[in-house]
């Protein structure tokens, strides 16, 4: 019996899979599609992640264009859209379904499962020196759920009715009733299935990462030596295990008024000639349950961004993070207020407005980490060495378009003036700039700085360059101008400027915002040859390419199962020994202990191997004895040396 | 002529030449790339016409359209070749004319540009774009906001640009060439208590003053001595709102939504009497008189609205199967404020302002703010909803109302 041969085969392998890793038979299936290896399931979201965030930035693409040119006719249209766009007019019915999924594309596919789920997979076991997740087949299973989520999802583009238009929050009674509007037919309900897909997902993985980094540090990773980014990966995760179950609650009795006559969101609605026998629900009870999901879910997109920013910011300043506790604190602040400011969405909505004083209250409550976390960036960046690399600039576009987009989270967070900006361009403005922009920043910052460790080589530095400064200007240019047009008091959502007469004097300034969004969206495509050319073509990455102090560098740069072929590391340091005194570099890695410097290890060396160090045997007590507490000052300056400066 | 070109120009040129023969086949290939899209764009223009032609009868070939079509495909194609040729040219020849640019200086520099550059045109375009704000509230409490938003923006603006000038300034002063060696600081108490201090004012602050002002616009206005008040009704539905009127007993009488039908759009209870005297206007216009206190009551037959009245700095949903007012005391006539801004045709809107369907942008009613006398002359010209008899009977049969 072949197959029994080969159950009795996989078990004797996985028996020695633990002490022998890497050489063993894998076929393309085992390989890149049901991987159970933390680093290839970390591509698959990054691609994933990026395939269905290109997607979803082309949609609005052609909704901008409506948006510049309402009285337009572009044929192409026809030819993609069909239907949708009858001679070349995008029909308004689709406009709404453009908006609604390039919302949910970018909010949960993107920077939700892309960003978390590829920086959690990656950064987690190689930074806490693990051999991989806790459980690697659910750590597959997380990726199956969002990809088929993924596919569902795009697959309503293909039904007659047309995707989900209802916006991104899909509030009811519009997405529940198939009478209101053709994307609420099947459409919403592929949309809720793929979101059920996607939660799952988001939980297996969640759950994996916070049972990872609880139980699997290597020796000597307390909590507080953690690098901050996986702290902010951690706290995530436990966000989305306690904020995403009401919203799949929500989904599910959505689903219910949708297709099965239930009551929950439905009251008292006459629509399409025909009063419905629902009442007693309210959808206001929909919108407290989704935005209990949907405010931790601002920090569940933010927060890893915010993590990838200190590293990068961290290690190209040479400089340790400023006030590591402090941001560790942040994190936590930030993920607690994070659950009880929700309905600052909902100020105009009715609720009672006691509600509205208690939560302006602790929405201003979260600017205070927040800013404290501005302010510990731009001070790690004082007195440091900044190296101005690809991945450092869109680190610093981060912390750039966090402080451009949070500080108008002032106007927003505060009820009575949430009157006049609620559901305006200023809103569009905030969002995009404070959690999208600069999330996708830190995103495209942390895509830089560890495809070397993702595939092994380089991604080309002058591409990169041309891409941030193309996309930094182009981002500002789309989004800053809408906080002006929030003043103008121009809703969101509307499919033409042309029909208010308070709207309509911001015709020029929506062509300029339209023009400006092709011009960066094509930008794009620089970011989108290189990912893919440097994957196969790059230059050959060094071990450490930025000399950074934590494990994920230590490894070997082919990916082998397990990380580490011999030893875990041991850990000895805080992460963030950057431009220690009388160090003899401007790094020391967290798996060199004092003893190695004392006897002269030379770690900045480009051929230094950190396996010696790894694999090494304990030094017995009387060795270790004899070892001077001295380090041996080595004043070469090959740490420091510029490998891109001329040499003169 | 060696200055005009300059010294790498010249330099480069026998590179180019060298590369040009032995890459021939390149160069070929790029030609024949170039010649093969030339030659399929013009066969699928050619067959689009000939299709047009069998439908039409008699219409002429679009050279105008053929030839964009050509100008842009060459564009793409050109700066295709002249990334490529440049690629090559650097790896074959190892003459690399950026390779003396100092990444850290240039980036730098950039930064200076487009940073300080952005932050003028951020302030240059906030002043730019001011004469299509909103003009100052046109009602009492929506002042209040604009107090309230004015000091917010009198604390952000600055923040804004300082902290930007700070991060600018650590980028100019610490790049990497200007410092060779960074300061190992873990932290800094003195610092971290400042930041926590200076952040910590401002949001104690607006949060008071937020809070104090919510208090005022939604349920806290109380009609003053001798204010007239008034209480309207607006419902909103796919694409449209509908505005109700109280008749001369100033009193907004019972709807359910089952009673809507045929006539009764707004499914008036007319066994009520205080409604049977309601007034629903027929021209899409709200009238309110100014100086008054309005209560608007406002629901959904269908789907969540939301009743945006920017001018006036109100918003509320419009949620159906839910009862929710906003409160509002207009300052300012139409014709006043017409002739304030110097704008003869400005006219206050009503826009719907929370997503319900394809014509949510299109949702509009005009709103005339006017003096009591000219409203009630209005009002007065409106005739009350009556309900027709027959349908009386009806609906007193199944008298389910709120």
């Amino acid at each position: 019996m072949a197959t029994h041969e080969m159950t009795v085969a996989a078990v004797a392998h996985a028996d020695e899979h633990a002490h022998d890793h890497g050489h063993h038979k894998e076929t393309f299936w085992t390989k890149y599609i049901f991987s159970q290896d933390h680093k290839t399931i970390a591509k698959q979201f990054l691609i994933t992640g990026f395939v269905a965030g290109f997607i979803g930035i082309l949609l609005s693409a052609i909704f901008r264009l409506q948006l510049a040119f309402p009285d337009k006719s572009f044929p192409f249209l026809e030819t993609i859209l069909g239907k949708w766009a009858p001679e070349g007019r995008l029909d308004p019915n689709f406009y709404m379904a453009l908006v609604t999924m390039h919302g949910t594309i970018l909010v949960f596919w993107l920077l939700t499962g892309g960003l978390s789920g590829t920086f959690a997979n990656l950064l987690i076991p190689l930074q806490i020196g693990a051999r991989d997740m806790a459980s690697p087949f659910l750590n597959m299973l997380s990726f199956h759920f969002f990809f088929w989520g993924t596919v569902v999802l795009f697959a309503s583009f293909f039904v007659e009715t047309g995707p989900a238009a209802a916006g991104w929050t899909v509030y009811p009674p519009l997405s529940a009733l198939p009478q209101a509007m053709p994307g609420s037919g099947l459409g919403m309900v592929l949309w809720i299935i793929a979101l059920v897909l996607f939660v799952v997902g988001v939980l297996m993985g969640g759950l994996n990462y916070i049972t990872t980094v609880l139980n699997m540090r290597t020796k000597g990773m307390s909590l507080m030596r953690m690098p901050l980014v996986v702290w902010a990966l951690f706290t995530v995760a436990i966000l989305g295990l306690l904020s995403f179950p009401p919203a799949v609650a929500a989904f599910i009795l959505l689903l219910f008024d949708h297709s099965l006559g239930t009551s929950f969101y439905l009251s008292d609605i006459y629509i399409a000639g025909q009063a419905l026998p629902q009442q007693g629900g309210n959808p206001l009870l929909y919108l407290h349950l989704f935005w209990f999901l949907g405010h931790p879910e601002v920090y569940i997109v933010l927060l890893p961004a915010l993590g990838i920013t200190s590293e990068l910011i961290s290690t190209h300043a040479r400089k340790p993070i400023f006030g590591y506790k402090v941001m560790v604190y942040s994190i936590l602040g930030i993920a607690f207020v994070s659950f009880i400011v929700w309905a600052h969405h909902m100020f105009v909505s009715g609720m009672n407005p006691l509600l509205g004083s208690i939560f302006t209250a602790t929405t201003l409550l979260v600017a205070i980490p927040s800013a404290m976390k501005i302010f510990n960036y731009i001070f790690t960046l004082w007195k440091g060495r900044i190296h101005l690399t690809v991945p450092m600039l869109f680190a610093i576009g981060t912390v750039s378009f966090f402080i451009s987009g949070g500080l108008t989270g002032f106007f927003l967070g505060v009820a009575p003036l949430d009157i006049p900006l609620h559901n305006t361009y200023f809103v569009v403005g905030h969002f995009h700039l404070v959690m999208g922009v600069s999330a996708v920043f830190a995103m495209f910052g942390g895509t830089y700085h560890w495809f070397p460790r993702l595939w092994g080589r380089m991604m080309n530095n002058r591409l990169g360059y041309i891409h941030f400064w193309l996309t930094f200007i182009g981002a500002n240019l789309v989004f800053f101008p809408m906080y002006y047009m929030g003043f103008g008091g121009v809703p969101r959502r509307y499919y033409a400027f042309t029909e208010f007469d308070f709207t309509k004097s911001w015709q020029d300034l929506n062509v300029f915002i339209t023009i400006a969004a092709l011009v960066t969206i094509a930008g794009q495509l620089l970011f989108v040859y290189n990912f893919f050319h440097s994957m196969f073509w790059g230059k050959p990455a060094p071990r450490n390419p930025w000399k950074a102090t934590t494990l994920e560098w230590s490894s070997p740069v082919k990916h082998i199962h397990g990380n580490w072929p011999g030893k875990l590391p041991v850990v000895y340091r805080w992460p963030y020994d950057y431009s220690k005194p009388g160090a003899p570099a401007d790094f020391i890695p967290q798996y060199i202990s004092d003893e190695d410097i004392a006897r002269g290890v030379r770690w900045w060396e480009d051929d230094f191997e950190p396996l010696s160090v790894i694999d090494r045997e304990e030094p017995s007590e009387g060795e270790a004895a004899k070892v001077s507490p001295e380090p041996t000052p080595v004043p070469a300056l090959s740490p420091n040396h510029k490998p891109d400066a001329p040499t003169a | 002529m060696q200055g005009a070109l300059g010294h790498s120009g010249m330099k480069l040129l026998p590179y180019l030449c060298r590369y040009m023969s032995r890459m021939r086949w390149m160069s070929a290939v790029g030609l024949l790339g170039l010649g093969w899209a030339q030659i399929g764009a013009a066969a699928k223009a050619r067959a689009a016409e000939i299709a047009l032609e069998q439908a039409q009868q008699a219409a002429a070939f679009d050279w105008s359209g053929f030839l964009w079509k050509l100008v842009w495909i060459e564009t793409l194609l050109i700066v295709f070749l002249a990334f490529r040729l440049i690629q090559l040219v650097v790896r074959y020849t190892g003459y690399d004319p950026f390779a003396r640019w100092d990444r850290d200086k240039v980036n730098m520099r950039l930064w200076m540009l487009v940073g300080l550059g952005g932050l003028f045109f951020a302030v240059w375009g906030t002043f730019k774009y001011a004469p299509l704000y909103l003009p100052a509230s046109a009602s009492e409490h929506g002042k209040l906001i604009d107090g309230l938003r004015d000091g917010i923006i009198s604390f952000t603006y600055p923040a804004f640009i300082l902290v930007h000038l700070m991060l600018f300034y650590m980028i100019w002063r610490y790049y990497n060439g200007k410092v060779r060696q960074a300061v190992y600081e873990e932290t800094h108490h003195g610092l971290e208590r400042a930041s926590l201090i200076a952040i910590s004012i401002p949001v104690v602050a607006i949060a008071i003053a937020g809070i104090y002002i919510w208090s005022l616009p939604v349920h806290g206005q109380k009609p003053q001595e001798g204010q007239k008040t008034l209480e309207i009704e607006l419902v909103a539905e796919q694409f449209q709102w509908r505005v109700r009127y109280p008749g001369a007993d100033y009193k907004l009488g019972r709807y359910h939504y089952t009673l809507i039908g045929g006539e009764n759009v707004l499914g008036l209870d007319f066994t009520d009497p205080k409604a049977q005297d309601d007034i629903l206007p027929a021209a899409k216009e709200i009238h309110l008189p100014v100086g008054a206190l309005v209560t608007i009551h406002v629901r959904s037959k269908d789907v969540l609205h939301s009743l945006f009245l920017p001018h006036f700095r109100t918003h509320i949903y419009a949620v159906p199967g839910q009862k929710n007012q906003v409160m509002l005391v207009p300052t300012i006539t139409t014709k006043e404020m017409r002739r304030k801004l110097g704008k003869p045709d400005f006219d206050f809107e009503l826009a719907c302002n929370q997503l319900c369907g394809g014509a949510h942008y299109n949702m509009r009613m005009k709103v005339v703010v006017e003096t009591w006398e000219e409203y009630q002359q209005w009002l007065s010209t409106q005739k009350p909803a009556h309900a027709p008899s027959e349908q009386v009977t009806e609906i007193r049969k199944s008298s389910q109302t709120l």
